[in-house]
């Protein structure tokens, strides 16, 4: 049963300054019509680049933002639908962290307040009661005791980025969102982190929607995965389909430009670069949006005339073109 | 960009024209007959009631109002009683010496904190930062009367190589030939170095003591701007492709420094433009500025209402300027970029 | 890939210490390093924020701005010791024979002033007497060359016009305008989407190998490395802890911390369903430095071992006569011997 669901989501930004006497408003369209499904206890990867929307399909299900249409339904209940105090309610069950460990930590807090402050929010427990939750959650994530007054600068960016993790805990919630939650760090901190992560998932039974660019962490963590290209969902499938056999030439591209930390890699990986540089859409011509850039329907009639729709091609994995599988990730 | 001058021109006319109304308002709310006020405690009651009749005081405001800017435009700003003239012939002598000495003074502050704010960044010298700032304390601090009264004793009494608290030339020199009002400018036009000169020579001591406080203020800013430039990434890859450190400032640093300055230094020109009462009394300036202090102490409003609307005006008008020529200059607002989301 | 002869050395760094002042006193960024970069040798530098990798970049340019300082070292360019040349004659050099490129395309131009001029400076600074006309055709030829289209109009832009692959390309175009023998990299890509990565690193590659210009590669991304270079130095604390060709770096570490570090690197080909491998605790930061090896806290081998707690240990080269490895750890010989 699923934990989430995301359906037909939509957000328009609306961009001040256009025509005359800059009174005309021009639309940015950031999400144009996602939908997908996350299980209870599994990891569902949105996987893009800049621009692709992923970071506003998080603030939409968190209802940070107020979507321009579209459903998010969690365990069956339509948040968009909600009163304030009703969404408060839900509010405790889904949880962020995020990905700047620098600057998701109020500096003038000490960690102790940082993490206890969601509880005073929601009016959960005693003093004593939040002080051993505090103690409790932040020990789980590797900060002891002792460290409980220091500031946000006083720790390193894994340490803080551990902080953030146990602030979106505390509240015990059921789905948590990780925003790039390793990007900013070191190599070898982005292990310890990834383990923390897992650890916490398997004993507390949670279900992760992770945002993520790195595509080899993104195979190395996630269970099913979405790839977004301009707001809207080029591919969807389980790691294994994805990775090994995708359809897309979007994802293909995206898989052949990543750099295979191995010079020995035995995956002849044929080298896809993409033309031109990325568009913006604000007034998006017809057609597929991947067309102008795309080696297979970059001259094609049909992906120039029309949007190819999001079909399931297979149980699962879910494909939006009209010549999918046409491009091969070898030679 | 010609959208983002539109709305700028269409904001600016309607503060002019509420500033307008709120000197209108001024007028009369103040405690009196507005009549008596223009015509001065000394006139007779007939000279108040043909005033009433000529200003149409007893009509209904909006007619009053109609009248009033109507008469703004056709150049009628009512009478000085205290002078005995137009108060529009007033303002046409006053205001050039007062523009003459602004220009003069603005010129030398953003001359002196360009230089000043470069030496103080670009060698990372801790003596010469903490002299610049020690200046501009200084500056800051100062009173301008005292300062202008100290140069007066070192150039020209004891020095007395600048000439003293007399005006805009020596008073045997006769002016050079109308053209802008600014003698400096009319002299060289009409190839009469001596009296340029002169003029020159009589605008320096004044024209130093106004700049004192915008070149204080002015360098600060500059200094702390050139610095946040010089941290930023392309300062070090001008030097990455062999420049050297003065060039990499003069040519990449300044020029981005300088453009969040432009509009702090079009207030302060527009401040000059206003005339300053203190500077203009030591030196024996006939400027806008004291003549519009005279004639507040004299009660007579009827200049004091034309300034008020005047330099409302003037204000915005170099802001609306100011904005215009930084919407030029900065490629940032002029281009709309193809920037990524 | 072996040191090939001497003649064949176009850059020589020995003994280089960057020192930091602070407060508390002086503390090393980079202690003591040596290496050499070969003709047209493409060089990477890894290592975790913080290790000195972009220090050093800046420290053969000279370009260490004060509280920072270089103590001690010579660098030796194509024959001559450039470190103790004076600004004025450094400023020959940068651009011209050792070209920077630096991480962030948004804030490495500058914003004020059109991209064409910013190539042009650069050319008519070096080519004195070149005319205004021959160098905005020299600028042209190089955008073309990092492929921007309609370059000849792009010239008139300015940098927020462009976006960030391709003001990484015209930073490229800037770089290598003088045919410089040495590009220097700070993490070119780290900023860029994934497929832009892929773009600007196609067109780089592209261009250096057409002019055999040497790269030293600055970076922390492990892909790359084991796409784009011959040698791999490692670096950590402060020092380059082990220098291998490429294909030693990957599959026989000799060093502890490079053998941690390559583990701890997600390989989509070794995805076990375990725990990925890491490295318990935290790097050190330069007021904090040990006596002895600063890696030793964290060592699975070293840990607790006196002779690593006291001394810091010595530069150790070995070879086998294929290949020649440089590792700084009292354990190098007997790591080395054990793999034979």
């Amino acid at each position: 049963m699923y934990l989430l669901w995301v359906n037909e989501l939509v957000k328009d930004f609306s961009l001040r300054g256009g025509g005359f006497l800059g009174l005309k408003e021009e639309r940015l369209r950031a999400v144009d019509g996602v939908s997908f499904d996350v299980k209870k206890g599994e990891t569902f990867g949105l996987v893009g680049e800049s621009g692709c929307g992923k970071s506003t399909i998080a603030r939409c299900i968190l209802q940070l933002t107020k979507p321009t249409a579209g459903e998010v339904y969690l365990d069956g209940t339509n948040l968009i639908e909600l009163e304030y105090k009703e969404l408060q309610a839900f509010r405790r069950r889904m949880q962020i962290v995020f990905q700047d460990p620098y600057s998701s930590l109020d500096p003038r807090m000490t960690i102790k307040s940082a993490v206890e402050e969601p509880l005073i929010v929601h009016k959960l427990g005693e003093k004593q009661e939040r002080m051993d939750r505090v103690e409790q959650i932040l020990f789980q994530v590797g900060i002891t005791p002792d460290q409980l007054e220091r500031k946000p600068h006083e720790f390193s960016g894994g340490q803080r980025q551990r902080i953030g993790i146990a602030r979106s805990l505390i509240l015990e919630p059921d789905l948590v969102i990780l925003d790039e939650p390793v990007s900013a760090l070191d190599v070898s901190i982005q292990a310890q982190i990834l383990n923390l992560l897992k650890k916490i998932q398997r004993r507390r039974e949670l279900t992760y929607l992770f945002i993520i660019h790195d595509l080899i962490v993104a195979e190395y963590f996630c269970d099913r995965l979405a790839v977004l290209y301009l707001g809207a969902v080029m591919e969807l499938a389980n790691r294994d389909t994805l990775f090994h056999k995708p359809l897309h030439p979007y994802t293909i591209t995206l898989l052949s430009a990543v750099p295979i930390p191995d010079p020995a890699s035995k995956l002849k990986k044929k080298q896809i670069i993409l033309k031109g540089d990325p568009e913006i859409a604000v007034d998006r011509p017809v057609g597929c949006r991947f067309q102008p850039r795309c080696p297979v329907g970059n001259d094609r009639e049909l992906c120039k005339a029309e949007e190819p729709a999001l079909a399931e091609l297979e149980p699962g994995h879910w494909v939006s073109c009209h010549y999918p599988g046409e491009l091969s990730l070898t030679d | 960009m010609f959208r983002v001058i539109g709305s700028k021109t269409i904001s600016s006319i309607i503060t002019i024209i509420g500033a307008s109304v709120v000197s209108f308002i001024l007028l009369r709310v103040i405690p009196g007959n507005p009549a008596r006020l223009i015509a001065g405690p000394l006139a007779p009651d007939e000279a108040v009631e043909g005033i009433i009749k000529e200003m149409g005081l007893d009509q209904p405001m909006h007619i009053q109002y109609f009248q009033y800017i109507s008469d703004f435009f056709n150049g009628d700003w009512g009478f000085s009683f205290s002078a005995g003239q137009p108060v529009q012939e007033l303002f046409s002598k006053r205001f050039p010496a007062t523009i003459e000495l602004a220009l003069f003074a603005f010129l030398i502050a953003i001359s002196a904190a360009v230089i000043l704010a470069l030496l103080a960044t670009y060698r990372k010298s801790a003596t010469m930062d903490r002299i610049v700032r020690s200046l501009s304390s200084f500056g800051q601090g100062v009173p301008s009367f005292w300062f202008a009264l100290i140069l007066l004793m070192v150039f020209f009494e004891s020095l007395q190589i600048l000439p003293g608290p007399e005006g805009r030339l020596d008073p045997r020199i006769t002016p050079p030939p109308d053209v802008t009002g600014l003698y400096t400018v009319d002299a060289l036009i009409a190839g009469q170095w001596g009296t340029f000169r002169d003029a020159s020579l009589h605008l320096l001591l004044p024209a130093v003591t106004l700049a004192l406080a915008p070149f204080a203020f002015l360098v600060r800013m500059l200094r702390a701007n050139l610095l946040d430039v010089s941290r930023e990434p392309f300062t070090l890859v001008v030097r990455s492709k062999g420049l050297s450190q003065w060039s990499t400032y003069t040519r990449h640093a300044m020029p981005n420094a300088i453009l969040p300055t432009l509009t702090v230094g079009g207030l302060i020109l527009a401040e000059l433009l206003t005339g300053s009462v203190l500077v203009e009394k030591i030196f024996n300036w006939p400027g806008v500025g004291s003549m519009v202090v005279d004639s507040f102490l004299r009660k007579d409003y009827a200049v004091a209402q034309a300034f008020f609307l005047l330099s409302a005006a003037l204000f915005v008008l170099v802001n609306l300027v100011i904005e215009i020529m930084y919407g030029f200059i900065d490629p940032r607002t002029r281009i709309q970029g193809a920037e990524e989301s | 890939m072996m040191e090939a002869g001497r003649d064949n050395v176009l850059l020589s760094v020995n003994n280089l210490t960057v020192e930091f002042a602070t407060r508390e006193g002086d503390f090393p960024a980079v202690r003591d390093i040596n290496f050499d970069i070969d003709r047209s040798q493409k060089v990477g530098i890894v290592g975790e924020s913080g290790c000195g990798k972009s220090v050093t970049a800046l420290a053969i340019l000279r370009l260490i701005e004060p509280p920072g300082r270089i103590t001690s070292g010579t660098t030796i360019l194509k024959g001559r010791d450039i470190s103790t040349f004076s600004d004025r004659e450094m400023q020959s050099i940068r651009g011209k024979e050792i070209s920077l490129i630096f991480q962030d395309p948004l804030t490495s131009l500058d914003p004020v002033m059109t991209i064409g001029k910013q190539i042009t400076e650069i050319i008519k600074k070096h080519q004195k007497g070149i005319s205004s006309r021959d160098a905005k055709d020299k600028a042209v030829e190089l955008l073309r060359d990092v492929e921007v289209p309609n370059a000849e109009k792009r010239l008139g832009d300015y940098p927020h016009q462009y976006s960030g692959g391709m003001r990484q390309r015209v930073m490229i175009a800037i770089a290598l305008a003088n045919d410089p023998d040495i590009l220097i990299a700070d993490e070119p890509t780290t900023a860029l989407d994934v497929t832009t990565q892929a773009q600007v690193l196609h067109i780089l590659e592209k261009l250096v190998d057409e002019r055999q210009t040497a790269v030293i590669l600055i970076t922390h991304n492990f892909g790359l490395v084991a796409e784009f270079c011959d040698k791999v130095l490692v670096m950590y604390a402060g020092k380059i802890v082990e220098q291998a060709s490429k294909h030693q770096i990957f599959s026989s570490q000799n060093h502890p911390y490079t053998e941690a570090l390559i583990k701890s690197v997600p390989n989509p080909e070794i995805l076990e369903a375990g725990d990925l491998p890491t490295i318990p605790g935290i790097p050190p930061s330069i007021v904090d430095l040990p006596p002895g090896c600063a890696f030793e806290p964290r060592c699975p081998l070293g840990n607790g071992v006196d002779i690593c707690k006291q001394v810091i240990p010595p530069r150790v080269q070995l070879s086998d006569g294929r290949s020649l490895v440089i590792s700084e750890c009292h354990f190098a010989q007997d790591r080395w011997n054990q793999k034979e």
